[in-house]
């Protein structure tokens, strides 16, 4: 039999995310929402963490977690964590009635919030470009909003005149025409929107100061945690798909398994994908138990080391499928591509490296 | 028997955290200072620094924290017993004498007659009798199976031949448990015997090794014309192996490793912040802290593999594969950080590693940063003993591929 690792959290939405996520193609990009993200809409998962007088689930993080996982095995470019945990721990701590109606309709499915957040100084990050005027009116610059699936709504981090944080929230369809599209290195739909004037009514701004900084600071911990377990997702599958390769293709009259060099380096790639399980269970459980509080010294830390893991693993995958490891039709390759893409999201091992190492200098100084 | 026996409790009914502030309390009560300052400075540590603190334990009744009750242990869960490493890591105690307690002590319980578990259990216990394993020889390391050493049968006593070689521990303990050759027909793992050796018979040799750390772990132990009791034989002729490999099952999990690890990685931390102060950030010390940060971030995750392995161990699903990945993992992790230590330390102690008048005061004993480089070279050995990486990585490949 063929060996299967063991998910973080296994159950019901752990098994029904990988059977969804299995039904579906990768969908060549369109504006409208692809079948596999509209199942998803349907299922309520944009709902799981909205809380149930908001119209949501009020599940867990470990039941989100065990759903991004489990999708994160099948190479889909369906922005998960980023409509279905970033958008509503932010949505959450604004706790306006505007921000609460939202919720219930992001829950029904039939609104989708678009995050490009940032946690300024209080986490791994360059601060935002988006500007907000005297006069309310918006300038700079949304960069890489994540729009493989359609976005009804915007939600953006932008500092005013006097560097005070804000939390915005537009319409997509008002900056729609102002969106540069790319397809990014995983095959995943962004846009960098050019913030041109755009007049703002008060109702816009969700929150102002701290308590904006504090929301996107635990929207960009649920972002960075999420990713991390996308990326668990991904590695076992490409262990999986790797090893039930290399025992399936032979050369030189032999199965590619029989040869003790590719054996241990896809043993070294499942030691560090039982270390990062390990790693990213802890994380769980400690925003299960603290909430999103801030952005942990300890997330930072195993972000650039998981984005070590990532490179590890997506070049050792593609080295071990040989040529077919070059094809965007392998799906261990793409899954590749999607591990980089996430290391790169919600502080990126250099921005980890800069706050963590700006961290230590003021410790060891105190 | 412990000076105080405890009964074993149910999972359900204990309190871990409770269990934690118990032991806690126990440490800073009654491990000594002067010895914890030996542990925390990375001394090399031998015979009357382990057998201090297991007298102490004794006392208490916990010198055998993976024994069962009625043979003098504490009778504890796994998750009890890394709460016990733990806390004894952080607190700078010494390790537990792993030959006696870890290894012999086991193998004994499950094999021995009546007669040698009354004999010899109890000073495992106590700590007054000292154990060594004579396992590996010239020509047997990772093919064990290979050992050549003769055991041959004369009336009441076998008479013992040859040589056994990286016995760690053989200038200090009372016997050696070691594996003898006794036949050379079948397969060659069925004609291997396991004998307990006091090291004080007749035509016994010790002679140290002297290894590229500088300290006096292993020994060479020759072995000739040595009359050993049959009485001490484990089990039947010929079933060494099967002790060996109930011996490495057995000990397949071991909690004590990744407490250790993550209080080194405190220590390497204060270093740098300690140069940071003296020397500002220079790049090199940036460098430095890049490599700390990974190395905690793969510590944290270690300590989750190895707290999901014990549950998974307690409920019995445990996979070789797992297993072998922990100490693959905790070897190699403990390498890189002592490797980071190492390119902290060395500048200074490289040319400066032995005084040859040592400061009256014992100064340089204490001096953690020349500790740490013997520290460097005694880790390369990490990866080699208890089984290579290269092993652990054909049992973990044998799993991951299904042959």
């Amino acid at each position: 039999m063929s060996f299967r690792t063991i998910p973080l959290y296994p159950g019901d939405m752990y098994d029904t995310a990988c059977r969804l996520a299995s039904e579906h193609a990768p969908a060549a990009a369109t504006a409208d929402a692809s079948p596999a993200w509209r199942q998803m809409l349907e299922l309520g998962w944009q709902g799981v963490l909205v809380a149930e007088a908001a119209g949501g689930v009020g599940a867990t993080l470990q039941d989100l977690a065990a759903i991004v996982e489990g999708t994160g095995r099948a190479g889909l470019t369906v922005p998960l964590a980023d409509r279905c945990g970033v958008a509503p721990v932010a949505l959450a701590a604004a706790d306006s009635e505007a921000a609460v109606a939202l919720l219930g309709a992001v829950a029904a499915g039939t609104a989708s919030v678009c995050p490009v957040l940032s946690a300024g100084s209080d986490g791994p990050g360059r601060a935002g470009a988006a500007r907000l005027a005297a006069d309310g009116s918006l300038h700079g610059l949304l960069g890489a909003a994540d729009l493989s699936e359609p976005a009804t709504h915007l939600l953006f981090s932008a500092r005013d005149q006097g560097g005070e944080a804000a939390l915005v929230l537009l319409p997509f369809d008002r900056v729609a025409a102002a969106a540069r599209r790319y397809t990014g290195a995983d095959g995943r739909q962004f846009a960098d929107i050019t913030l041109d004037g755009i007049a703002l009514g008060p109702e816009s701004v969700l929150l102002r100061g701290r308590p904006a900084a504090t929301a996107a600071v635990a929207a960009c911990h649920a972002g960075a945690l999420l990713g991390c377990v996308r990326v668990v997702g991904a590695i076992a599958a490409m262990i999986e798909l790797t090893i039930d390769y290399l025992n399936t293709r032979e050369q030189f009259g032999a199965a590619l398994s029989s040869f003790q060099v590719l054996r241990h380096r896809v043993v070294e790639m499942y030691v560090l994908y039982e270390n990062t399980a390990g790693l990213v269970r802890r994380l769980v459980e400690q925003a299960h138990e603290t909430g999103f509080d801030g952005y942990p010294r300890d997330l930072a830390a195993a972000r650039l080391y998981v984005g070590t893991v990532c490179r590890t693993v997506a070049e050792g995958v593609i080295q071990l499928h040989g040529g077919m490891g070059m094809t965007w039709e392998m799906l261990a390759a793409r899954l590749g591509m999607q591990i980089l893409g996430d290391s790169q999201r919600y502080g990126d091992p250099a921005e980890c490296l800069d706050w963590l190492t700006a961290g230590s200098l003021a410790a060891a100084a105190a | 028997m412990n000076a105080q026996a405890p009964q074993p409790r149910q999972r359900d009914a204990i309190d871990y955290a409770a269990f934690r502030r118990e032991l806690v309390a126990f440490v800073e009560a009654n491990c000594p200072p002067g010895l914890r300052e030996i542990v925390r400075s990375n001394q090399k540590i031998g015979r009357e620094e382990y057998a201090a603190w297991q007298r102490i334990l004794h006392q208490r009744g916990w010198s055998a924290p993976n024994w069962p009750v009625e043979h003098g242990g504490t009778g504890w869960d796994l998750q009890q017993r890394y709460l016990f490493e733990e806390v004894a890591a952080e607190l700078d105690c010494p390790p537990l004498y792993h030959h006696g307690l870890g290894h012999i002590g086991p193998v004994i319980m499950h094999f021995g007659t009546p007669e040698q578990k009354a004999r010899f259990l109890p000073r495992i216990v106590d700590g007054s009798e000292w154990w060594c394993q004579g396992y590996s020889e010239p020509g047997a390391g990772s093919d064990l199976a290979s050992l050549k050493t003769a055991a041959r049968r004369d009336g009441d006593d076998y008479v013992i031949n040859g040589q056994k070689i990286w016995t760690s521990h053989a200038h200090e303990a009372d016997i050696m448990y070691t594996l003898v050759r006794t036949s050379n027909e079948g397969r060659k793992q069925a004609g291997i015997t396991l004998l307990l050796i006091p090291l004080d018979l007749p035509g016994i040799r010790i002679r140290p090794i002297h290894t590229i750390d500088q300290w006096h772990h292993v020994n060479e132990v020759f072995l000739d014309d040595v009359r050993v009791p049959a009485a001490n034989r484990l089990g039947q002729e010929g079933d060494g192996w099967k002790c060996a490999k109930f011996l490495l099952d057995r000990e397949r999990l071991s909690p004590a490793m990744v407490p250790r690890l993550i209080r080194q990685l405190q220590q390497v931390e204060e270093l740098i912040h300690s140069r940071i102060r003296a020397d500002g950030p220079s790049p090199t010390l940036h460098r430095a802290l890049e490599r700390l940060f990974l190395a905690q971030a793969s510590a944290m995750g270690a300590r989750e593999m190895l707290l999901s392995a014990i549950q998974e161990e307690m409920n019995g699903t445990l996979r070789s594969s797992k297993s072998s990945a922990l100490k693959l993992h905790y070897t190699e992790l403990s390498q890189q950080i002592s490797g980071l230590a190492y390119d902290l330390v060395a500048p200074r102690y490289a040319s400066r590693l032995l005084p040859q008048v040592p400061a009256a005061d014992g100064a340089d004993d204490r001096d953690i940063e020349r500790q740490l480089l013997h520290t460097y070279l005694f880790y390369r050995s990490r990866t080699i003993a208890g089984g290579t990486s290269e092993v652990q990585k054909n049992v973990i490949a044998r799993d991951l591929f299904g042959g």
